[in-house]
């Protein structure tokens, strides 16, 4: 049809290569290889093109091929509206990055909780409200509402279970209900064992390391681990030497940007904390910052810091792990953009998706 | 120590002799021969270009199967290479007719193979009317949908 093609096979007397005569099987064994940041530009070709990027085929057969990617989704609070929304981060043409508003979606809670599982986030807002997202089309789901009521509930996810712990409303005493992602229901209320509930808790996010899951009261100062087979809380002193926040963990180690200066990680299996290497240059310039997040993503860090006041901008680096001699853990920056610029936003929670 | 040989002939009528562990990679052909034995099998929807081509794959993957022979030392490393290598050196219509014979003689290596290297072809399109092009595609958008779709995209899917 077009002359370039033809003029291309002026020596050969065969037609073009056709792929729309190809079977629909075939078509979406090739484009679920694609990456998907190409995927724009291929909802331009054909009206069938556009409606297989979006199909859940596609994304069943990028899982079932193995073609699946790591998608970085960062909730930012805009201090400017009151609300929180949800970023992706985004590969520009030029090889820069930059964070991408999602849009028709709802306000994302700015007290609330989030995890991802698979291609899949479950946003846990006030009072007992649940979401799920569905990250492959961006859709959103409403999921039978928590069988207790909590503020500022804080969760994880442990083996396909989501444990959500935060404040009982009224009574002011600290509660955990459990929703299994499988079933998609929840499970039997639990409520908090005895050991904590003598303390008044400030819980300020929490993490899951080897299969427990870690909260840290940065008022208090302690921290509590939460092992599930036990139904157990415990105080952890080892991982309370550092006033950790805003932490993440890559392959059950803890990583945080320490105010210090540092990036600092802790491995439970050794019970000892290390300073991150090779990120002098890095936290030289971070140190001009004064509000940092430390997110994982497909087993690498991703540091963001910015300006409370002054510089209306979000710098993101992304660093890649390397353990050398036992403990040592080294650091390498694959690069560091400018990835917001503009309005007054504070990183809440990052989300490593698999799409 | 004779190996089983079968004779497999081209949509031009051309017979190829092969060693009935190279052909059985295909399930069809593994299925036609347990159903006829001693038979030419005719495929009359494959030139002889392309079944050459699907021969010489299937050696070299039978060979590595077999882990004996001179060829043992070839890692799934190595193997990978020359898959790269034996796509890399057909052009594109016949890239696409030997992913139609990967499909329809059931070989689904030499389909995964063929289907990555359109797929990268696919990426590497500065954009949708190059793809168009490469692939013989109609545009049936018209302008406004165009434009629409282009608005929608300044945001993630």
């Amino acid at each position: 049809m077009s002359s370039k093609t033809r003029s291309k096979k002026e020596e050969s007397p065969e037609p073009p290569p056709l792929i729309p005569s190809l079977p629909e099987d075939i078509i979406i064994n090739i484009l679920a290889r694609v990456e998907r940041c190409y995927y724009p530009k291929l909802s331009l070709v054909s009206k069938r093109f556009r409606s297989l990027v979006t199909s859940h085929e596609i994304y069943e057969r990028r899982s079932s091929l193995g073609c699946t990617e790591h998608s970085l989704y960062v909730v930012l609070y805009n201090r400017e509206t009151g609300k929180g929304e949800l970023h992706i981060l985004r590969r520009n043409a030029n090889g820069s990055h930059r964070l991408v508003l999602i849009p028709g979606l709802p306000d994302m809670p700015a007290h609330g909780s989030f995890v991802a599982v698979g291609s899949r986030m479950y946003v846990f807002g006030r009072l007992n409200s649940v979401i799920s997202i569905d990250c492959r089309s961006h859709t959103v789901h409403l999921l039978p509402s928590m069988n207790v009521s909590m503020s500022d509930p804080f969760a994880d996810i442990i083996d396909g279970k989501i444990y959500v712990t935060g404040y009982c409303n009224n009574t002011m005493k600290m509660v955990m209900t459990v929703f299994n992602t499988e079933t998609q229901m929840w499970e039997p209320k639990k409520t908090m064992p005895e050991t904590m509930g003598g303390l008044n808790m400030w819980p300020d996010g929490c993490v899951v390391m080897a299969g427990k899951m870690y909260t840290r009261d940065n008022i208090n100062s302690f921290v509590f681990g939460y092992d599930p087979k036990e139904s157990k809380w415990e105080m952890d002193n080892m991982l309370n030497m550092f006033r950790w926040r805003d932490a993440c963990v890559v392959d059950d180690v803890l990583y945080y940007y320490d105010w210090g200066g540092k990036v600092r990680a802790y491995d439970p299996k050794e019970s000892s904390w290390v300073v991150v290497n090779g990120l002098e240059k890095l936290v030289a310039e971070a140190r001009f910052s004064d509000r940092f997040y430390t997110g994982s993503y497909s087993g690498k860090l991703a540091l963001f810091f910015w300006n409370l006041h002054g510089t209306r901008v979000i710098r993101c680096a992304e660093i890649s792990l390397e353990r050398r001699q036992g403990k040592e853990i080294w650091g390498k920056v694959e690069w560091c953009d400018d990835v917001l610029l503009g309005g007054r936003f504070k990183v809440m929670k990052t989300l490593d998706v698999i799409v | 120590m004779s190996k089983k040989m079968i004779v497999l002939k081209s949509s031009e009528g051309v017979s190829f002799v092969v060693e009935e562990a190279v052909a059985r990679q295909s399930k069809i052909i593994s299925f036609l021969v347990e159903e006829f034995p001693d038979r030419e099998l005719p495929l009359t929807n494959m030139t002889s270009e392309i079944l050459r081509k699907t021969i010489e794959y299937c050696k070299k993957h039978v060979v590595e199967d077999d882990g004996g022979g001179d060829s043992s030392s070839s890692s799934s490393g190595d193997l990978k290479e020359w898959d790269v290598k034996f796509v890399a050196e057909i052009d594109q219509p016949r890239l696409m007719d030997l992913l139609m014979a990967a499909n329809y003689l059931d070989i689904p290596s030499l389909l995964d193979v063929t289907c990555q290297k359109v797929a990268d072809t696919i990426a590497a399109c500065n954009d949708e009317k190059e793809i168009r092009a490469t692939f013989n595609i109609e545009n049936d958008f018209t302008e406004e949908e165009v434009e629409a779709i282009r608005m929608e995209n300044q945001y993630p899917i």
